[in-house]
């Protein structure tokens, strides 16, 4: 968990309550604070609950790093779902349709989420971005 | 793990055709734009953010980068950042086209005086000021004749005037523009026009690759539909090309010694030339690859994209093939309707179902305000088509955008305008 070290600075617990006031995925787990949907998934089988164990760290990547970061933009992100290790991404907001999109997604996002997780198979975007309404950045043909 | 600067301004269409380049190259890249990413405190060796307007601050900040994260290659993707990648690749001791040749592909007047001092056939051409009145201009004027900003790119501020009060209405329209802020970057230039004849014609456009100095042309692209003014909005490129072997040929060599010309040795080349019973005359030879989306018609040896081609070659990896792919490939770059405030494109599935369309790609956006030429800067979307000929292509595209129907509302009153 160096990366919380890296972005926050500090120790990770700390930095982390300091950002969201959540603790650390690891943390709730071994509490028994999982979501509904996780536990679901980790009785099933072995593959599932890696699914579920991903989609647990990632929403809190997104919870105390990505989205507080997007925000400055306009933007936020959300995860749609976790399947055989792929992540499923929809951005909103500032994000939707702007020209910057990938380069958040491929630079930013997908790196934090790697960094974390390397066991991650692909990060896959699934806006529609051309439904953006107000996008932080707009192509043009200079 | 090679690692790669590229330069990409905020508004750029090419990112994610560079970006899906270097990631199947290996390549690590570090993004420079000249607004700071949000993630760049969080990640600093991937993202700098640059003042392109100022290329002394910005290789001082690009030097002192490399010394803890050393760079393999310097990439722009349009003319401006063609030119900063110049003085950075030079600054960091990696190979780059002379910096006298990037900013003399970016100036047309300086393009010109170049092509013409070597004898590559250009149209006569003149340099204006604003400062100049227009109407004292007119006179001394021959007609047909073109005005064009130095700088913009993409048929943007460019209009044919037929007589002396079009002149003066074009002059005037064009000093407009380039008053806008984003124009106006571009200083000096952006109080000069240049003026020059029009030269009757069909247009082509070359995309190529420089490799020490010869010029391997990649793809030919007729622009079938005419290009008579009073502005020259481009809508379908096809290639292969159906001109005559003989004419092609010429084109190419046309190309060659304007390339050489301007002093370009490695890299992409773009050229616009018109082609009439004289010959090719060269419009334009810019120091990058082609524009907007338009690369996604570009196929290479086993499946390499465009980009591929131009990240290797700047990466010094072996380029396995510059061929391409031996079907006709083609885009329309979609017309802006008319002014006003897109609410939405119907009929895309419609377009998206007729054979040979590979792609009805929409990047304006709901609420966008559409600008048509001379002052638009973006295109509403694109259209792919692939086909056993060129005809084929020609028509899919066509076909594709007839099925579109585009819901414009009316455009905004001044007081209720959006920042872009």
């Amino acid at each position: 968990m160096g990366l919380f070290r890296r972005w926050f600075g500090g120790s990770e617990g700390r930095s982390g309550e300091a950002v969201t006031g959540l603790t650390a995925p690891e943390t709730l787990e071994q509490h028994g604070h999982r979501s509904a949907v996780s536990d679901e998934r980790a009785r099933s089988d072995g593959e599932q609950g890696e699914d579920s164990r991903i989609r647990v760290k990632v929403q809190y990547l997104l919870e105390t790093a990505i989205n507080p970061a997007v925000a400055g933009h306009g933007g936020v992100v959300s995860l749609v779902d976790v399947k055989d290790r792929m992540v499923y991404l929809q951005m909103g907001g500032g994000c939707q349709g702007c020209g910057m999109a990938d380069v958040t997604l491929k630079q930013g996002i997908e790196t934090m989420i790697r960094e974390e997780l390397p066991e991650v198979v692909d990060i896959i975007d699934v806006t529609d971005h051309t439904a953006g309404e107000n996008p932080y950045s707009a192509a043009s043909k200079k | 793990m090679p690692r790669l600067l590229l330069l990409l301004p905020t508004t750029t269409y090419r990112t994610a055709a560079f970006l899906g380049a270097a990631r199947k190259l290996g390549a690590e890249v570090v993004v420079a734009s000249e607004r700071a990413h949000v993630f760049q405190q969080a990640q600093p060796g991937r993202f700098l953010s640059l003042d392109f307007l100022h290329p002394d601050q910005a290789t001082r900040q690009v030097v002192e980068f490399a010394v803890t994260r050393p760079i393999d290659a310097v990439v722009g993707v349009d003319d401006a950042t063609a030119v900063l990648a110049a003085v950075l690749s030079n600054a960091l001791g990696l190979p780059h086209n002379p910096l006298r040749s990037t900013v003399a592909a970016r100036d047309k007047y300086r393009m010109r005086t170049l092509l013409r001092g070597n004898g590559v056939p250009v149209p006569p051409y003149a340099l204006r000021s604003f400062d100049d009145n227009p109407v004292v201009e007119a006179r001394r004027t021959a007609f047909p004749c073109v005005v064009k900003p130095l700088m913009l790119s993409a048929s943007r501020g460019v209009i044919r005037a037929d007589g002396e009060a079009q002149f003066v209405g074009a002059v005037r329209r064009l000093e407009r523009i380039l008053r806008t802020p984003e124009a106006a970057a571009d200083g000096e230039a952006a109080r000069q026009v240049l003026v020059e004849g029009f030269i009757p014609g069909r247009e082509v456009a070359l995309e190529g690759l420089l490799v020490k100095g010869d010029l391997h042309v990649l793809a030919l692209f007729d622009k079938p539909d005419p290009l008579d003014g009073p502005f020259f909005e481009e809508t379908i490129y096809v290639t292969p090309s159906r001109l005559p072997s003989t004419v092609q040929a010429e084109i190419a060599s046309c190309t060659a010694r304007a390339a050489e010309a301007l002093g370009l040795r490695d890299g992409p080349v773009h050229a616009e030339l018109r082609v009439n019973r004289h010959g090719p005359w060269v419009i334009e030879v810019a120091a990058r690859s082609i524009g907007g989306l338009c690369s996604r018609t570009l196929r290479f040896g086993t499946g390499l994209s465009l980009e591929e081609l131009i990240l290797r070659q700047a990466l010094g990896m072996e380029i396995p093939s510059l061929e391409r792919e031996h079907r006709a490939a083609g885009v329309m770059m979609i017309p802006i309707p008319r002014a006003g405030v897109l609410k939405e494109i119907r009929g895309q599935t419609e377009a998206r179902a007729v054979p040979g369309i590979d792609e009805v790609a929409i990047t304006a956006h709901p609420g966008q305000d559409l600008v048509p030429l001379p002052e638009g800067a973006s295109y509403p979307g694109f259209i792919f088509a692939r086909a056993e000929s060129s005809e084929r292509v020609e028509a899919a595209l066509r076909e594709a955008h007839r099925r579109l129907e585009f819901v414009v509302m009316a455009p905004r009153k001044p007081s209720e305008a959006v920042s872009p």
